[in-house]
């Protein structure tokens, strides 16, 4: 994608160096140079509309790759100006290759013959025929660009703006039960309590941070506090097993994706029997790809079932199809009294 | 003032056991993990007032409520949650007694000051909200004693004049609610088969067929079959049919 590239994304400008700006470029000047033609010429004049159509491509692919090779240079001028400067000097730089290449190909012409009869009898009258061309299509590129600009940008805005909230959505359900929990322990113990209220500022810090991906190591010591917290509260009615050996641990993987899904274990499944349950988490590899699958007991399913189950597994599932569209998956499974989700992603490291 | 505590997170009974210690005239009855638990205890201690969690496994606060507010002597409902939307909401409108956790030593003490009965009206309101589930347990008092069914062990409820009777796997049992209350509470797991008799569709063993084209279903482990309506009998063969 050219934008990943991009030295600076929050200019409206393309990098005209690109390959992929270079072919819209070449595109434009062609497509220009075929209305041109075909303006002048009825169809069925056989040879002389190809001839035509080859002279003022090359003249026209002559401007349009000056033009990208200087805005290609100036790119970092007017990235540092106002947007609105920016926009009228890089028009006004597109005019002047214009003009400068229309002379020199009327010079060149008058003195070498070639294409004679392309030019008009009237100097001023060939170079102002082109500025005007040039005026409006350049226009129209320049807004071509900012309107693509504008809605890439829209777009990794609204995606943020997504992974954001989805990030801060702890259950106000767990903050005021491990209030009550800590509330508890004060007294009694106030060095468990102490322990709770760090871990919970560190989930909650997690919630709110801007960075999205973590390494897993720092993921299952996140999951982890949080069972500690959850431990304070459930006492022996929830057990936990980790058996994450085979994955490595400087795996990307999007933040908070064990702990909404041990949320749901424990509130859907382990709180709502008495005898409690154990929690499993296991990670497998597999051709590049880590698989991660979080186990626990659900009441039989004939007993009411709580509300809101697929929130944070949608949650989840969004997140990791934001950061690999294709590969990343979460998978659902439940019976004999068992709930288990399954969450598939590539392993790339995380680069610090 | 004796006083029960339900909540199945021991923090926060402990929490709550603490705070009563510091509360004038207050005792602990006892402590229970469930509303099911909570009913055992109740029988044995008779409180006069529970303290009662709502999300709790086994039976929940809002049906432990609905048991403890049809025993002849009713004692004062207090709801405690940590954050419950719908229910909350629910208490607000119907003016019930609940406090917030943490809970707050001077909103415990002001519950208890002014803490009353929960009345009909206000748990039939309460069990209609979003978010309330039907009843898992009947419950009724035989000889003197407590008597706590699990709903799936319930065969069918045959209406009386008065009463209805509950049958299940274990006895019977006599319980004073409407037949159609019961329907509509247990829609999907009872179906109605005569204008006086429910019948547990999992409990179902046959749908037989007498002379005159009068129709009984027998239920498994029990020896009476229940009678089913020439009007009925159609929608019931058919409600069969389709489960199997």
């Amino acid at each position: 994608m050219a934008a990943a590239r991009d030295d600076n994304p929050d200019f409206f400008l393309p990098d005209f160096c690109s390959a992929p700006v270079v072919l819209v470029v070449v595109l434009i000047a062609e497509l220009t140079a075929f209305i041109l033609v075909i303006a002048r010429h009825l169809p069925g004049e056989g040879m002389r509309l190809w001839l035509d159509l080859a002279r003022i491509s090359l003249f026209l692919q002559w401007i349009a790759l000056s033009s990208a090779g200087v805005l290609c240079l100036s790119r970092k001028l007017l990235a540092r100006i106002p947007q609105r400067f920016a926009a009228f000097a890089s028009y006004l730089l597109l005019l002047a290759v214009t003009a400068l290449l229309s002379e020199l190909a009327y010079e060149l012409s008058n003195y070498t013959g070639i294409g004679h009869e392309l030019l008009p009898t009237s100097h001023a009258g060939f170079v102002t025929r082109n500025l005007i061309v040039c005026a409006i299509i350049s226009a129209l590129m320049l807004r071509y660009f900012y309107i693509q600009y504008q809605w890439k940008r829209n777009v990794q805005r609204e995606a943020r703006s997504r992974i954001e909230a989805l990030q801060a959505r702890i259950r106000p359900h767990f903050l005021f039960n491990s209030m009550n929990t800590i509330a508890a322990l004060i007294r009694s113990q106030p060095e468990l309590a102490e322990r709770a209220v760090e871990d919970l500022s560190d989930l909650f810090r997690a919630s709110l941070t801007e960075q999205a991906h973590v390494s897993l190591q720092e993921e299952i010591a996140l999951a982890k506090q949080y069972l500690d917290i959850e431990t304070l509260r459930l006492g022996d009615r929830l057990r936990t097993s980790w058996a994450m050996d085979e994955l490595p641990m400087d795996a990307r993987v999007p933040r908070l994706t064990l702990q909404p899904l041990l949320e749901n274990a424990i509130y859907h499944g382990v709180e709502t029997l008495a005898q409690g349950g154990e929690v499993t988490i296991a990670g497998q590899r597999r051709d590049g790809l880590l698989q991660i699958t979080i186990r626990n007991p659900v009441p039989p399913s004939d007993a009411p079932r709580r509300h809101g189950n697929q929130m944070a597994l949608e949650n989840v599932r969004e997140r990791l199809k934001l950061a690999w569209p294709e590969r990343a998956d979460v998978r659902v499974q439940s019976a004999d009294g068992e709930f288990s989700v399954s969450v598939q992603l590539p392993y790339e490291p995380l680069v610090p | 003032m004796n006083i029960l505590i339900v909540d199945d997170e021991a923090p926060a009974r402990a929490r709550l056991r603490e705070l009563l210690r510091d509360t004038p005239d207050c005792t602990v009855a006892g402590e229970a993990a469930n509303g099911r638990e909570a009913l055992d205890l109740w029988e044995r201690t008779q409180p006069d007032a529970v303290l009662l969690d709502i999300r709790m496994p086994v039976m929940d606060g809002l049906e432990t409520a609905r048991h403890l507010a049809a025993m002849d002597n009713p004692p004062a409902v207090i709801f405690t949650t940590a954050y419950d939307e719908f229910a909350v909401a629910a208490f607000d409108t119907h003016a019930i007694a609940y406090l917030l956790k943490p809970v707050r030593r001077e909103k415990l003490a002001e519950a208890l000051r002014h803490a009353g009965r929960l009345n009909r009206v206000q748990l039939t309101r309460l069990a209609s909200q979003r978010g309330a589930d039907a009843r898992r347990y009947i419950c009724a008092r035989l000889r003197d004693k407590l008597h706590v069914v699990a709903i799936e062990n319930v065969q069918c409820f045959i209406a009386d004049q008065k009463y209805v009777t509950v049958c299940h796997t274990g006895g019977e049992l006599l319980i004073d609610e409407a037949l159609k209350d019961l329907e509509q509470e247990f829609a999907g797991r009872f179906l109605r088969v005569h204008r006086n008799a429910l019948v547990a569709i999992s409990h179902i063993e046959s749908l037989d067929k007498l002379d005159e084209g009068h129709f009984s279903v027998r239920l498994r482990g029990r020896d009476r079959p229940v009678e089913v309506s020439r009007r009925l009998a159609p929608e019931v063969r058919e409600r069969l049919r389709a489960g199997r």
